[in-house]
């Protein structure tokens, strides 16, 4: 999420929210500054204060829609001071998304991100890709990500029935080339509990521990079908 | 500039890739030994980025006979590998690898490395 507020403490104040419902924060304080945070990195989510020091809101979205970066799509949130620019049709003219009054309250702000990206998931429910990490690995290039998550697919699949097979005929060596290889795919997408599995299963493997393997195989089949659906949401195109 | 990445890692593969692109190189792929070999000796590439781990005769056996062709003997080799073999440094520059770049890496750090060597 980009802030966009010259107000420090607006800026620290929607910074809170945001972390607490769980979203990684940027923050500028001039329209200039978010213009060019837009130009190079990808974003979810940009909240605008509608009063800048170097250009009002409305324009800053108008520019932010056009600028035919890869933001062209982002979700725009106006945030207004109970301004007379914070007229909710010129907000909308502008190309926003939603206006939200500022103070920012917890509650309105995960409301409003609910409705855009849906609910988040349930507390204890680890996201099994590491997405900030991702985006900053493909530095923001959709395409890129849609490629890599179509190889995922991919290998990941061939890797498993290669394991599979493996462990049906007792062949370590096979088992031990998928189970590494297959660490190196769900690497790239997942350093969490995934990545943990694959590891384990690489030195189960390693050791000739078939019957563990077997278990354990199961469980990062799992796994992959978590990262796979994840991935699949990432890379989705954004909704309107 | 060509560059061949030769990679079963298909996911770090299109990274590198890509990466390399970004930075001006043309860049083609290969994802097992034999793969890397025959592009090798087909396109003759500026350099070669090589895996160890690779099914299909092993980024060692393409090295090996990458080295022992006059045709390619000059080809400049990367070896970018997740081996923990301590060894395995000190193996690849007796073959002819001309760097050696351990995993986990940055495709900068590959392109870095690459750079020094063209």
């Amino acid at each position: 999420v980009l802030v966009v507020d010259d107000d420090p403490v607006a800026r620290e104040l929607a910074c809170g929210v945001l972390a607490s419902l769980g979203h990684a924060v940027e923050t500028v304080p001039t329209s200039a500054a978010a213009r060019a945070a837009c130009r190079e990195r990808w974003f979810d989510l940009v909240l605008l204060d509608l009063r800048l020091p170097d250009a009002d809101g409305l324009a800053t979205a108008t520019d932010i829609r056009r600028g035919g970066s890869q933001n062209a799509e982002v979700r725009l949130v106006a945030l207004t001071g109970g301004t007379p620019d914070g007229d909710p049709t010129r907000c909308l003219a502008a190309g926003m998304d939603a206006y939200l009054a500022k103070p920012l309250r917890r509650d309105v702000l995960g409301h409003t991100l609910d409705a855009f990206f849906g609910a988040p998931p349930a507390a204890g429910d680890e996201t099994p890709v590491d997405v900030g990490a991702l985006l900053e690995e493909v530095r923001g290039d959709m395409a890129l990500l849609r490629r890599l998550v179509v190889l995922f697919h991919e290998q990941s699949a061939r890797l498993l029935a290669d394991g599979r097979r493996a462990i049906d005929r007792g062949d370590r060596r096979a088992l031990d080339g998928a189970a590494h290889a297959l660490k190196s795919v769900i690497g790239h997408f997942s350093t969490g509990v995934p990545f943990e599995h694959a590891r384990e299963v690489e030195a189960l493997a390693r050791g000739g521990q078939l019957g563990e393997v077997r278990e354990r195989w199961r469980l990062l089949e799992h796994d992959v079908e978590a990262i796979g659906a994840t991935l699949d949401t990432l890379a989705a195109e954004p909704r309107r | 500039m060509k560059i061949l990445v030769a990679d079963d890692d298909r996911v770090w593969a299109e990274l590198l890739k890509t990466t390399f692109q970004e930075e001006g190189f043309d860049v083609l792929t290969a994802f097992d030994g034999m793969q890397a070999t025959m592009h090798a000796f087909q396109s003759f590439p500026d350099l070669i980025v090589l895996d160890v781990q690779m099914p299909g005769g092993t980024g060692l056996d393409a090295l090996r006979r990458l080295k022992m062709s006059t045709k390619t003997v000059k080809i400049p080799v990367l070896v970018v590998s997740g081996s923990e073999d301590a060894a395995l440094p000190g193996r690849l520059e007796a073959m002819g690898a001309a760097a050696f770049v351990r995993k986990p890496a940055s495709q900068r750090e590959v392109v870095q490395a690459a750079r020094a060597l063209l």
